[in-house]
Formats: structure tokens, sequence, C-alpha cells
């Protein structure tokens, strides 16, 4: 049965956490409860923008009642349209177009103990996170890095519902406290570690966990953004069965351009973090900025995502 | 063959009387890179607990080699999962006769194989090749249909 990826939803609520944190709650429009979903699971929402379209995704969760979705938006400095948009172009009653729930982030179900270390909006994954551990019984904690109290959202629900098991640093004010990676290394055997954040902090995070011989399988992170473009230049791509030549500017991607040209690329979520948009390499040197292929994959030169990676000169792809 | 695991904060070595002698080269290489390590040869009927009790107290970043009988094998790496490793965070060679379960594809009976690569089913008689494709629930690797 084919399925739209689309529906449209009303925003019952929105929530001011803190001052640039906004939450907003989302309804069926008839009313009935809105799909359920696993743990680390987003939304992608369809903003109209006089520019066209923008495509943003954002974690579910749920603290409300049964059958709503939850998102909560940091108003970004400088916003590149996404936050701006929720933040000053969506009431209350308004119906916004999104995705139905994706999940690129699942828990691990070998776990022993689940450690989730967020900074910032990072938090929002681990909020469906833990609510599907809390119910299972399984064993958690939370390291959670603020500036400060006042800019800590859902830091009074954390502490209410998960007694004992969150723990708060802030870096400014009275008793600054940093969130340091070598909390990592007082992990029994058998933990997972899940770090949500900036790409900075992730980045920090994953070799500290790989320095103290983490295996990758027990590392988990989710980027909000893609990672920071280096120095983007053009480039060439030949398809392998059309002989056509393809130019992808420097601030387009190649996923976008192939799709412009007809060619339907499968996709999610735009930040080389799923795999969907994966495409086999013929020929070519590539520069891989996705966090989805393992070094080997990367090393044999013989794929890459296309959303996020790119070529050098001109590059032959098997399409 | 046990390959040596670069990049962990400490090694365990687990092994019976039988298997000591296989550890000999990494327990070098630890030496050498100056790696902790503990290295313990445990009898054959050791007491399950002792062995949990030590397991459950490592960190991560741990990386565990067992080696001896594969009843022992078999037996310690239980404790192992059960404590926490998972399969990335341990190697295990066995010495002799090996005893796995191969599991029918057509009737999903189960098999008792040691080192054949082809079996007839005992339940339904269909020739099974053994593959690599193991279970981790049924503790045991998927029998194939023969292809001549």
């Amino acid at each position: 049965m084919h399925k739209k990826s689309t529906h449209e939803v009303r925003v019952k609520s929105i929530i001011k956490e803190t001052a640039t944190i906004k939450r907003f709650t989302l309804q069926a429009l008839n009313g009935s409860k809105l799909p359920a979903f696993s743990g680390g699971s987003h939304i992608t929402a369809y903003l109209p923008k006089a520019s066209g379209t923008l495509e943003r995704s954002y974690s579910i969760f749920n603290l409300s009642e049964p059958g709503l979705l939850e998102i909560a938006v940091r108003l970004a400095e400088p916003s590149t349209g996404g936050s701006e948009y929720w933040h000053h172009h969506v009431s209350e009653g308004d119906i916004v177009k999104v995705s139905y729930p994706k999940n690129h982030f699942p828990l691990s179900f070998q776990a022993k103990h689940h450690v989730f270390y967020a900074a910032g909006i990072g938090i929002t994954p681990f909020l469906s996170m833990m609510s599907d551990l809390s119910e299972n019984n399984q064993s958690f904690e939370l390291h959670y890095a603020a500036k400060s109290k006042q800019q800590c959202a859902f830091r009074d629900f954390l502490n209410e519902t998960y007694p004992g098991k969150c723990h708060f640093y802030f870096s400014e004010g009275e008793n600054r406290q940093r969130l340091s990676a070598e909390l990592l290394m007082e992990h029994q055997i058998g933990t997972h570690v899940y770090f949500c954040g900036p790409e900075k902090m992730i980045q920090e995070f994953k070799s500290a966990a790989k320095s103290y011989g983490y295996p990758a399988f027990n590392i988990h992170f989710e980027l909000f953004a893609p990672p920071v473009k280096r120095d983007t230049v053009p480039f060439r791509i030949t398809l392998n069965q059309s002989g056509k030549h393809l130019e992808v500017p420097a601030e387009r991607s190649m996923l976008d351009v192939l799709r412009e040209s007809g060619i339907d690329v499968p996709y999610s979520c735009k930040v080389g973090g799923c795999g969907t948009c994966e495409v086999k390499v013929a020929e070519g040197e590539i520069d891989h900025y996705d966090s989805f292929l393992t070094d080997e994959q990367r090393r044999s030169n013989e794929t890459m995502l296309s959303c996020i990676s790119r070529g050098k000169g001109n590059v032959l792809i098997d399409l | 063959m046990f390959s040596y695991a670069k990049g962990k904060r400490k090694l365990l070595f687990c092994t019976d009387s039988e298997g000591n002698q296989n550890l000999h080269i990494l327990v070098q290489q630890a030496l050498n890179e100056n790696v902790p390590f503990e290295f313990h040869i445990l009898q054959e009927e050791s007491d399950e607990e002792i062995v949990n009790q030590w397991f459950v107290k490592q960190k991560m970043g741990t990386y565990l080699y067992i080696s001896g009988t594969f009843d022992f094998v078999k037996r310690i790496q239980g404790v192992a999962m059960k404590a926490g490793f998972s399969q990335h965070d341990m190697q295990s060679q066995a010495i002799g006769p090996v005893s796995k379960k191969l599991v029918c594809c057509t009737c999903h009976g189960k098999n008792e194989v040691s080192n054949q690569s082809y079996i007839v089913c005992g339940h339904c008689g269909q020739e099974l090749e053994m593959s690599d494709h193991y279970s981790s629930r049924l503790d045991a690797f998927l029998g194939y249909i023969t292809i001549k």
C-alpha cells in the first residue's frame, strides 16, 4: 500500500522553555492520535519560505498526553532559516507539514547500561530515549551541559522524572563545571554511550571514547547539522549508464544536482548520517564529510553519500 | 588465530591449562606496548561467580581473550556476555574438538557438528552446508541447502 510520506499537523501549544528554546506540541488535524515512535526518532518539517521550502529535522518526544508529538527548537544565531521560522512565524493553531517519524539514532538493545551526553538543545533525542528506557526498567544516566540553569531546558522535568540519574554542568555563573569527556573512562563494561550537541563536542567525545578503547559498536551520536563545510569547490560527475555530465557547484550538493536532473536518488537526513543517499563510485577521488561510512568503506573509494560528500575533479558514478 | 587488539586500555587473558600457550605472543605485545593486563589460568570447573566478579568490575575499553578447550571457551564466553562484554570486546579460540549447532534451513531442526563443512540433517535428511551466519539467540549457525 502506498503511504504518503508527509502529513499535516496543528500546533496545539507553544511553551517557552528558556529565553531561546521553544517547545511546540503538535496534534493531528482530526483529533486522532499521531503515529507512535521509538526513542531517538525525528520528523522532518517542511517550512514554506519565500525563497523555497526549507526541510529541517527535529527530534521528537512526548512529555504531555499520548498521541501528540513535541519538538523543541532553539533560536540559532545566526539562524539558517528553520529556527527563525519556528520562533517568529509559527503560532498556536497553525498547520505545519511534517514527515512521518524516522529513527536514525536508535537505542542499542544489547547495552547493559546507557549513558547520554547532551549539550544545549542536544537534549531532545534523549527525552524520548529516557522515556523508553524508564518504561522498560533499563539502566541509564544523563550528563547534560548548558550555559546556565536558566538556559538549561527541561531541567526541572528531568530532575523530577528521573531523580538521581541526571547530572548537570553549567559553564557560566557560580560553581562552574565543565562536562568532561574523561567521564567516559568510568563506565562499566557493557555501557553504550550517546552524544548529541554541537559538532565539536561530538568529535571530542567520539575521539576520547575511541582513545579509551571503546568499540565503535558502543558509540552512538547524532549531529543536528552537517559537519562544518571546509572550503568546498565545484566538481563534475559523469553518469556511467547514460554518459551524461553534470556540474556540482560549490554551494549545491551532488544529491540536489542529481535530483534536479531527474534521477530519483532516495535521501533522508541530508546531513551524512543515515546512508540513504549512498551512490556507487566507479572512478574518481572523494572527499568524505559524512558520519555514516566506515573507514574501510571510505578508503575503498567505491561509495559516497551524495548529500554531503564531494568529489575532486571528475567522478564517474554508477548511475 | 588471535589478533592483537590495538588501542585498548587494558587486556584480560583468560585461559585453562590447555590454552595458555596460545596467548604468549599477545602477552609479549602487551608488555612491549606497556598496556596493562591481567592473566588468569582457571581450572576447567572454576567457580563462575568468581569469574563473574572479575568481569563485572571491568571498565569500558577492556578487551578479553579466552583460550582453552571448547567447553571452557563456551562457558567463559557466556559469563563474559552476561557481564556486558560483546563480540566487539573479546576474541576466543578453542583447542581440540569443537561442537557447534547447525540449524537446518528447511526444517529448523538443530544438528551437532564439529569441523565438517557438510552434513545431512538428522531431522529431515536435507544435505546442509555450514555457513558463517551465526545466531546468538539460537546459539547456532545456519545450515544452507547444498547446491551441486
